[in-house]
């Protein structure tokens, strides 16, 4: 009884800092909360064979936070000896906890992370996924067909075999026209809302962090306001230049803008920038050049397709994976940012 | 880089309107001479290597070559400068008024010497200028290599030769010499700006080897890098703001164009 003492006593203080109205009812095995059917219980192994009618929780003493942090990670409630409380239902949770370093009353309030829903792409938020999905955007369903195992198609277009297993098995499609059809149904928002998940940026760099200004000395040939022409650029320095984010915009006709955005392979940033006579900064009398430079690699960055473009001439903004072009513009400024919708719907519906 | 002579000239013709008899002064000149200082990147700006200039220079720097044991061929020329009515300053042994003072205009000359045959000594250039043994006389010779030609016996040095000449008056007296400071950074992202850089390459394989090269080097990197206490951009932050440079020139522009332009030199 002593040791169940000290929770209510939490309990008790939580309703004063908090102004809650929970009450405790203490029974054989621990405590249960009424207002919002919580039975809190001393052991883990208690909890999780108990009648899964109410929520389950921990009672837990506030020196365990190993195990506080298990239960935050796995959605198991709890109430600590010291006013820490986590309560957990299918979708919503709360979380309070006093800070150490703050005044005693002060205590902060946490909303957990809401769970990833498994109908949005969070899944595919890394170079090897986006060049999977990608590529099953833009390969024909005929030509899916032809291939009678993911192993098979991954060769062919040259994909990380086992990333593709993990999303067939996150899908729980068996081939890959089906797997190229669930892509396909991801709804356009819930593709924006994916971009935003900042862990993808452990794994791909976002060209617009990346990228300096520069503008060219060289007078312009092609005066048109949109566009400049790249292909000397483009042909001058094969599979080491590609086109930047709102480039891929730009030459899909979602996209007018003056600037130029290129990706460039640190082994030719020198030499490119003395052809084209390119100066630090930025000139209100010349375009601006915005150049990222891709440390990594395009294949690591996931920067070009794999879609196989015998046909597409050089520099062609069709060589890059578009879908990572759309996650690079979430990192844009506002209003290019909004090209996203319309790069995704080029890529869902016509390309 | 692109050298025009008739360019130099030029800027010799329009220093003429404040330093009467200058410019013949140079042509008939017998003795190798050396134009250095602040003006030379008034003749980088004519021979459009580098934007406007941004800081006024109110004289000429010239550096008469001694190339025989004694001070003759220096104080020939300076006798030439009083005949022309020229007036010796009285503080400073080496200077000389125009007899035409002008505001906002050139308004003297800074006769100094520097030795150039082996017969000739820094002690001896020292003794020519009227000055004790701390002025520095170091990196003119270095200026004087691969120098441009405006007549034949008169030249002005090259950007790594102005910039090893302004790097030594900096290190002299790092405080009172912020401004050498400001034209090294000036100059080198001017050049950038105008993309002088480019051509620079055949310049820099001629003397990349000397000592003074690779010092002018590290210290635009270490400019670029920022990550030097010695070369910090943050030093001279306050002079670059005076003269008109804002604050995402000083914090992103400059050390990108300095950093690209040590890119070019490898």
């Amino acid at each position: 009884m002593a040791r169940i003492a000290k929770y209510l006593k939490s309990i008790e203080k939580l309703n004063q800092d908090w102004g809650f109205k929970l009450q405790p009812e203490v029974f054989e095995r621990g405590i249960r909360l009424f207002d919002c059917e919580f039975m809190l219980e001393p052991t883990y192994l208690k909890a999780k064979n108990s009648n899964n009618r109410l929520h389950i929780g921990l009672l837990l003493p506030s020196s365990q936070s190993e195990r506080k942090r298990k239960c935050l990670s796995e959605r198991i409630s709890f109430i600590d000896d010291k006013g820490e409380i986590f309560c957990a239902n299918a979708d919503q949770a709360l979380h309070i906890k006093n800070e150490g370093l703050l005044p005693k009353r002060v205590a902060r309030l946490t909303l957990s992370p809401p769970e990833l829903s498994t109908q949005k792409p969070y899944f595919l938020m890394s170079p090897n996924a986006l060049a999977i999905a990608e590529t099953l955007m833009r390969v024909p369903s005929s030509e899916l067909k032809a291939f009678r195992s993911g192993l098979k198609f991954c060769a062919h277009y040259n994909l990380y075999q086992p990333k593709f297993s993990e999303i067939a098995r996150h899908l729980n499609v068996f081939d890959v026209e089906e797997m190229a059809k669930k892509i396909k149904s991801i709804r356009l928002d819930d593709w924006l809302d994916a971009f935003e998940v900042t862990s993808a940026r452990r794994f791909m760099t976002p060209f617009y962090s990346k990228a300096e200004p520069f503008y060219s000395l060289l007078p312009e040939s092609n005066n048109s306001v949109d566009q400049i022409d790249l292909q000397d650029v483009f042909d001058k320095y094969k599979k080491q230049v590609m086109a930047g984010p709102s480039e891929v915009a730009k030459q899909m006709g979602v996209l007018i803008e003056r600037n130029i955005n290129l990706w460039v392979s640190p082994d030719v940033i020198g030499s490119l920038k003395k052809f084209k006579k390119l100066v630090p900064g930025q000139s209100k009398d010349h375009r601006t050049w915005l150049i990222a430079v891709a440390e990594r690699g395009f294949e690591k960055e996931g920067i070009a397709s794999h879609v196989f473009q015998e046909k597409i001439r050089v520099g062609d903004p069709m060589q890059n994976n578009i879908l990572r072009s759309a996650w690079d513009l979430t990192y844009s400024d506002t209003r290019t940012r909004e090209v996203r919708k319309f790069l995704l719907r080029r890529l869902l519906n016509e390309i | 880089m692109k050298y025009d002579v008739a360019k130099a000239q030029l800027w010799l013709k329009q220093a003429e309107g404040y330093l009467p008899g200058f410019s013949q002064l140079l042509q008939t000149a017998k003795s190798p001479i050396l134009i250095v200082g602040a003006s030379v990147c008034e003749i980088y700006q004519f021979q459009e290597w580098i934007p406007p200039f941004r800081r006024r220079t109110g004289d000429v720097d010239l550096s008469v070559g001694l190339t025989s044991s004694g001070t003759e061929q220096h104080q020939s020329f300076k006798q030439q400068l009083i005949e022309l009515g020229y007036k010796e300053d009285l503080t400073h042994p080496y200077r000389f008024h125009s007899p035409k003072a002008m505001p906002h205009a050139l308004g003297y000359i800074d006769l100094l010497a520097d030795p150039v045959g082996p017969a000739a000594s820094t002690q001896q250039a020292q003794r020519a200028m009227g000055v004790s043994e701390g002025f520095t006389l170091k990196g003119f010779s270095f200026a004087r290599k691969q120098a441009f030609h405006i007549f034949p016996q008169v030249t002005f040095p090259n950007p790594f030769g102005f910039l090893a000449l302004k790097r030594e008056g900096y290190l002299d007296e790092p405080a009172r010499r912020i401004k050498d400071l400001a034209d090294i950074v000036e100059v080198t992202s001017g050049l950038v700006e105008k993309g002088a850089h480019f051509e620079i390459e055949g310049i820099w394989n001629l003397i990349k080897q000397d000592l003074e090269a690779q010092n002018v080097r590290r210290m635009l990197t270490d400019l670029g890098q920022g990550e030097s206490v010695q070369w910090d951009l943050d030093n001279v932050a306050d002079e670059l703001a005076r003269i008109g440079f804002t604050l995402t020139d000083i914090s992103e522009t400059i050390p990108r164009r300095l950093k690209d332009f040590a890119d070019v030199l490898g």
